[in-house]
């Protein structure tokens, strides 16, 4: 499972492929103050990537470093004054 | 419709007509450096725009006469007028294009072909078959990948931008765009955006993406390029170019954001506007009679007062309104009148009659749709004046004149109208030939035409059915004569008549309203539909028996204070079924031309004030109708033109 609800985070792990996308939408539209934990998450589709920027959750940084993590993700929490 | 497609069908024209402005404008003044650059900016945004769609032929071709122009730009000091031709072409065929994408969303079925031909023809010109600079690269960079450039000013060497648009789609065919553009090797800086606004989260579609993708990297271009070949459409890359020397004609500091006190707003939501003011004029008259019952029924007292006073408050505010709301509708002239160089050129080109075409007043405002349905009459008007009124060169140098004709439009505000002269330097119309025609046209007796004054002659030019044309042209001659023009304006509310001067030409007057303004007007019933006509047209009312009318010639009459005056029935004119019995009910109608008429309808309803506007559309060319009214209740009347419909 490469999206999951547990304790009030939502833990992206492993690669999440864009199907992945509708469960994370949801749980952030269910859970709007979750933290999104992708310290063990592989790599993350654009979808996710697109929804992260809408909802803005509190985000941990994933382990490894990509473009998208370098460039979006200290971004996402500043919506509205970047886009 | 995608709103960025709707932005780019506007901002489209706009570029494509200010880059043919500029190069019918470099046609005469072949060294004009200020109109070659904007020629070339508009052209090169056009293109850039035409980017973001999948439109490929399109791009294509704007990208080659962005070239073209690109080669021209950097050659000698004046611009080769060979080269002119296939970019007008281009960007002719670019308004076509985005006729074809506003009806259906896309380019019709030869646009590949027609592609093709203006590539064909833009590489046979002289400059490009002299060699051209490489694609891409003619010109400076976009301003985007400027924005991009200039944030990494430490970088060594030339850089490339990308700007990646992914298909709103692509996430169901299986594409990822940041892991596609994470293999950009050597990125120095990426940022995302979105493609349209992004909506609340609830509103989000996961598998629809919104994103624009802009990068920096410092690798080679080609390998930047070989990441995205499978989809070059959705790409756009460029090279950093070497500053370029500033460009003179450009003001200090030009590179800064334009910040500008306008805003683009869709016509259709100040039409609804209008339609609310209007709606707002119904419920106006209904509070005008609740005042007017008050002071009625308690004469003097607080309350009447009271209403009253809100009354005239509303009434004033209500005005204010409308004059804001006319004005948001206001543009100016030259959004017509700058079409008209393009339609002269080409009509030079058919006609073989070099003329020059001079627009003065293009700054007067009016309302949106007079300036829109000012070009159609205008066009006849130039038609009529190249094909007829302007002699050939040969003819012209034999009379004296320069051998190049010249038609002159001119605007001036006169009062609350806009006078509007199109005026031609050549043979002006032979008064004695039109007369002639006039007679064997049967437009006229002969008895009548011998004694009419020349004034009069002109005025039988605007007679449906008379043409002058020798043989049917390419140009005019086809039926579409100055009865065309005289309907044109009629349906925008204004007048048209012409003078005309023997070998010096001919004068072509419109005079025009700037706004449409509030009417009076009377709803009636004829033949079981509802119209409205305009107060000020009925003389009178009354009721006659039907036995009261007898026959005259081929129609009826009835007598009225010893004057016998025809009478026709509104519901026969209009082909619909009278309702009326044996009491008939008459508006009697003054006729421009003197005389009356009485009108039988079947019954008259309430009078109200209300906003009429030109006939659009299909009823745009129906006989007898001024325009449309909508009522309180929201239903749209037809406002019936009687002069019209009883001539």
């Amino acid at each position: 499972v490469s999206v999951e609800f547990r304790d009030g985070t939502i833990v992206l792990a492993g690669d999440c492929p864009v199907a992945s996308g509708e469960t994370l939408l949801s749980q952030l539209l269910t859970h709007p103050d979750a933290i999104v934990d992708m310290t063990n998450a592989g790599s993350v589709h654009t979808a996710l990537w697109q929804i992260l920027i809408v909802c803005a959750p509190r985000i941990v940084p994933p382990a490894t470093e990509g473009i998208a993590t370098k460039y979006i993700l200290e971004r996402i929490g500043a919506r509205g004054s970047w886009l | 419709m995608d709103e960025l497609l709707a932005q780019f069908i506007v901002e489209g024209r706009e570029l494509a007509q200010q880059a043919a402005d500029d190069l019918i404008a470099l046609e005469r003044e072949p060294r004009d450096r200020q109109r070659l650059e904007s020629a070339f900016r508009a052209i090169h945004t056009l293109k850039g725009s035409v980017g973001l769609f999948p439109l490929a032929p399109l791009q294509t071709v704007l990208h080659a006469a962005e070239d073209l122009l690109g080669a021209v730009r950097s050659g000698s000091e004046e611009i080769d007028i060979e080269a002119v031709d296939p970019i007008l072409a281009t960007l002719e065929w670019t308004d076509r294009c985005i006729d074809e994408i506003e009806v259906s969303g896309e380019l019709g079925p030869g646009a590949g072909r027609q592609a093709e031909q203006l590539l064909q023809a833009m590489s046979r010109t002289p400059v490009m078959s002299a060699g051209s600079p490489p694609a891409g690269n003619a010109g400076e960079n976009p301003p985007w990948a400027r924005t991009l450039f200039d944030a990494c000013p430490a970088a060594e060497g030339p850089l490339v931008a990308v700007r990646y648009v992914p298909d709103r789609d692509c996430f169901f065919i299986g594409d990822d765009p940041l892991a596609l553009a994470a293999r950009v090797p050597s990125i120095l800086n990426l940022s995302v955006h979105s493609r349209e606004d992004w909506p609340a989260p609830e509103e989000l579609d996961p598998f629809r993406c919104n994103l624009v993708i802009e990068l920096v990297s410092s690798a080679p271009l080609t390998d930047v390029e070989a990441v995205f070949r499978l989809i070059p459409d959705q790409v756009t890359v460029v090279s950093q170019l070497a500053p370029t020397v500033p460009d003179p004609g450009r003001r200090a500091g030009a590179g800064a954001p334009l910040l500008t006190m306008t805003v683009r707003v869709d016509t259709a939501r100040i039409d609804r506007l209008l339609d609310i003011v209007g709606e707002l004029y119904t419920a106006k008259n209904g509070l005008a009679s609740l005042a007017d019952l008050l002071r009625t029924v308690e004469p003097g007292s607080a309350v009447a007062r009271r209403a009253a006073a809100t009354q005239l408050e509303f009434d004033r505010l209500l005005t204010r309104l409308r004059q804001g709301v006319m004005g948001v509708r206001m543009v100016p002239l030259a959004q017509t009148f700058r079409r008209l160089p393009r339609v002269v050129r080409e009509l030079s080109g058919q006609t073989g009659k070099k003329v020059e075409i001079v627009t003065k007043g293009g700054e007067i405002e009016a309302d949106r749709l007079i300036v829109e349905g000012l070009f159609e009459p205008l066009l006849h008007v130039i038609r009529n004046a190249m094909d007829h009124g302007i002699e050939s060169a040969d003819a012209r140098s034999a009379a004296g004149k320069p051998a190049i004709g010249s038609i002159a439009v001119t605007a001036d505000m006169q009062g609350d109208q806009v006078a509007i002269a199109i005026a031609d330097d050549g043979a002006g119309v032979d008064v004695e030939r039109a007369r002639a025609l006039a007679v064997r046209q049967e437009l006229v007796s002969a008895d009548i035409a011998s004694g009419l004054p020349e004034e009069g002659v002109l005025e039988l030019l605007f007679a449906p059915g008379f043409s002058t044309a020798r043989s049917v042209t390419e140009i005019s001659g086809r039926g579409v004569g100055m009865d065309a023009v005289r309907t044109a304006v009629q349906a925008l509310g204004g007048r048209v008549s012409m003078s005309s001067r023997a070998g010096q030409g001919s004068t072509v007057a419109v005079s025009l309203p700037t706004s449409f303004a509030m009417a009076r007007l009377v709803v009636l019933e004829a033949g079981g539909d509802r119209f409205a006509v305009p107060m000020n047209a009925i003389a009178e009312t009354l009721r006659i028996s039907r036995s009261e009318l007898v026959a005259v010639r081929a129609g009826l009459a009835f007598t009225l204070r010893d004057r016998v005056i025809p009478f026709v029935s509104l519901a026969e004119v209009l082909h619909l079924t009278s309702t009326s019995g044996e009491s008939i009910l008459l508006l009697v109608v003054e006729r421009e031309g003197g005389g009356r008429v009485g009108i039988g309808v079947d019954s008259i309803g309430e009078q109200t004030e209300i906003m009429v506007r030109p006939a659009t559309g299909l009823i745009r060319h129906s006989r007898g109708i001024a325009g449309t009214a909508v009522l309180g209740d929201g239903r749209v009347l037809m406002v019936l033109d009687l002069e019209e419909l009883t001539r």
